[in-house]
């Protein structure tokens, strides 16, 4: 059996989550896909994680991170990108859901890093139609972090989160370590100095098709793990449908092929900083 | 008929598919469509992705006079195609680049006709058809258009039909029924031209 | 009060969710999460249903699970129009009760697609895919033929039933599982329709859609 192995060296070399540790039953195997690579996976009695290659099974490196299997079918990083906040004792952390959608991993990133859809996606929880304006933001491309930033992002939120009782004017920062993850923090409405994080890490099945893990790490004292989870899932099963009518599926890297605005400036910086890189999976390249 | 197939009208969908603030899915020769007639009866014809992050505008709403997209609340005039609105920015005019491409548009015959490039001459010209046919169902065929064709040319129906070729491997049947016939009549005959197209897109897909 | 066990992602509690909203009927819900603490498997919820399913309806003692035998159920007791499940038309309840069976294909093909593509549920995927392409094509067909003679719901005599509740779910969610309803077009309507019915509520994964008035 033949099987494709990624021809994006920068993808390739990049360690991808591919499963929720927590949905995994101790001694169990499952299986999926990672760069059109079918994979299968295990923790053994003594909790180990295994992820090895289906055809021919040759062992993979693993690694486990924010309660995740992450391994790659390259050259390995020496680490994954580091999220200090998920070792303070009383955050709740815990994985969402992980929910496949018919569309490329950039798309879904992008569609992460968006405030403009609140009001009309989200509407009632992160956005209403009574307060559409993004005000202008701060993006910064770090070459030394080798990350996105987008900062002082402010909008008018109903609900949140599941710890809020009224609308506020949330704080967000955005932040895209990798070509496929993205993780917000946005002002706690317990602790005015602290920040909930949330995590998106994409597992890119194929070019089209994904695996989005969502990390919980937030402050709440009041929600049971459930309630938190149900929050995150209907939020993305809201953008689901958006982005599987979103076309062409890949992400087009060429500044000319859509129309962004103002308020897109932290896609504009993501779309450019992978054209940098030179991704070519999951994205349609600007033409040489 | 001779001509490019890019230049050439091609029936997409039939009136009665376009009703009050309704978005029709439409595809002709690979390109996704976004069909909507606005309170004042002109019909448009886009290309069916949002110029901002390509959401389909098939899925959008249609409110008699302007199409709204379900992304980011893009509003797109009827008529024009431009982007009269974007809510990120309120106050701000939309750059008048952000319009959407048009595909022309002839209602004749109960169809609505549309081309990739503007074509040439009206419609089925040509072709000595009453005002107001029988507009038949279209019947959705996952089979190229030049088998369907050639199969319908074994048919002998009495029906006048189009196909109107989707992608390269589907098509849709559209026939009319010219006269009209009386309205007793009416349902049996939408009813066996149904059947006796469906009958062939059996046929058709099996072999394909 | 009325307590409805559902999931806010669930497909079968859609259609329960639609008809209270519809009939305006007071009730609290009790989330039972099946996705991932597949809390439908505990003990104190297979106590209350042993196929470990959502949705179920306590009301008052009435239990009853499976969304259709809950919608006959809240037609039948809470309708004062008694036009969503007319039990005095023998005719319609036949057609529904068959439009019901249709909605259940629906949903093992459809909706099995859908929570395969999206959870990955084990299931023969282009079975399930051939088969709700099917479904659809007999559906296109035969709304469009009730269309021709004035009629806008799956089952005649001018109202909406409980059958195109129960159909309507697993149709407007076709999408996740790979199924496009481009080539429906007859399907499409109904669902703008369904959707243009006072009480209508959306879930995720379903756009509103933009009032049919005015001009």
């Amino acid at each position: 059996m033949t099987h494709q192995f990624c021809a994006d060296p920068v993808i390739a070399d990049l360690w991808h989550p591919i499963a929720a540790r927590a949905d995994i039953g101790a001694g169990q195997m499952q299986e999926t896909t990672l760069l059109d690579e079918p994979l299968a996976y295990t923790i053994d009695d003594a909790g180990n994680p295994a992820v090895w290659r289906s055809a021919g099974a040759q062992s993979l490196p693993v690694l486990e991170r924010y309660g995740y299997l992450w391994t790659c079918l390259g050259n390995a990083p020496p680490d994954i990108f580091p999220i200090p906040e998920y070792a303070e004792p009383d955050r709740r952390r815990f994985n969402a859901a992980s929910i496949g959608v018919h569309v490329s991993a950039p798309r879904a990133v992008e569609n992460f890093l968006d405030m403009s859809h609140f009001p009309y996606v989200h509407t009632g929880i992160l956005g209403d139609e009574t307060h559409t304006e993004v005000k202008e933001y701060d993006v910064e491309t770090s070459t030394e972090r080798d990350e996105i930033l987008a900062t002082r992002c402010r909008f008018f939120q109903p609900k949140p989160s599941t710890a809020a009782d009224h609308g506020v004017e949330v704080d967000y920062i955005y932040r895209v370590p990798h070509p496929y993850c993205a993780v917000l923090y946005k002002s706690s409405v317990i602790d005015e100095a602290r920040h909930d994080v949330i995590g998106i890490f994409v597992q890119p099945m194929t070019q089209e098709r994904i695996r989005a893990h969502m990390l919980i790490c937030v402050l709440d004292d009041r929600s049971t793990d459930a309630t938190i989870r149900q929050f995150q899932q209907v939020v993305f099963g809201q953008d689901k449908p958006i982005l599987e009518n979103q076309l062409p599926k890949r992400l087009p890297l060429d500044p000319k092929a859509e129309s962004p605005v103002r308020a897109d400036k932290v896609s504009i910086a993501y779309r450019r900083w992978l054209a940098h890189k030179g991704v070519t999976y999951g994205v349609i390249p600007v033409a040489a | 008929m001779s001509g490019a197939p890019d230049v050439m009208w091609y029936p997409v969908a039939a009136s009665h598919d376009l009703p009050f603030r309704h978005v029709f899915h439409a595809r002709l020769l690979d390109q996704e469509l976004a069909v909507w007639r606005a309170d004042d009866g002109f019909i448009n014809i886009w290309q069916n992705r949002c110029l901002h992050r390509g959401v389909r505008l098939s899925i959008g709403i249609n409110d008699g006079r302007e199409l709204k997209c379900q992304y980011h609340g893009w509003r797109y005039a009827n008529r024009t195609a431009g982007c009269t609105y974007i809510p990120a920015h309120p106050d701000r005019a939309p750059a008048r680049t952000i319009t959407n491409r048009v595909f022309p548009c002839v209602e004749r015959y109960g169809l609505i006709w549309s081309a990739l490039e503007t074509p040439e001459g009206e419609p089925a010209s040509g072709l000595s058809l009453d005002e107001n046919p029988l507009v038949l169902r279209g019947i959705a065929v996952r089979a190229p258009s030049g088998t369907v064709s050639r199969a319908l040319q074994d048919f002998h129906t009495g029906a006048t039909v189009f196909v109107q070729p989707t992608d390269r491997a589907g098509c849709v049947i559209r026939g009319l029924i010219s006269p009209a016939p009386e309205a007793a009549k009416r349902l049996e005959t939408l009813r066996h031209y149904n059947d006796m197209f469906s009958a062939l897109r059996d046929t058709a897909e099996q072999a394909a | 009060m009325m307590i409805l066990y559902d999931y806010a992602l669930s497909a079968n509690g859609y259609p329960v969710r639609l008809l209270l909203g519809m009939l305006a009927i007071a009730h609290s819900t009790h989330f039972v999460e099946l996705y991932p603490g597949r809390e439908n498997h505990t003990a104190w919820f297979r106590n209350i249903n042993p196929l470990a399913e959502v949705p179920v309806l306590d009301d008052d003692g009435v239990i009853l699970c499976h969304p259709q035998a809950i919608l006959i159920y809240l037609a039948a007791r809470y309708d004062a129009q008694q036009s969503w499940y007319p039990a005095s038309s023998a005719p319609l309840l036949g057609a529904i009760a068959q439009w019901l069976g249709f909605a259940h294909k629906l949903s093992e093909t459809a909706g099995a697609a859908r929570l395969h593509d999206s959870l990955f549920v084990a299931t023969d995927i282009d079975a399930a895919r051939t088969g709700a392409h099917r479904l659809l094509r007999v559906l296109d067909e035969h709304l469009w033929f009730a269309e021709q003679s004035g009629q806008n719901w799956l089952c005649p005599g001018g109202h909406p039933t409980i059958a195109d509740l129960a159909a309507f779910p697993p149709i407007i969610l076709s999408e996740e599982g790979g199924i496009s309803r481009q080539e429906y077009p007859a399907v499409r309507r109904w669902c703008d329709r369904v959707k243009r019915l006072p009480g209508f509520t959306i879930m995720p994964g379903v756009f509103p859609a933009g009032p049919a008035w005015g001009g």
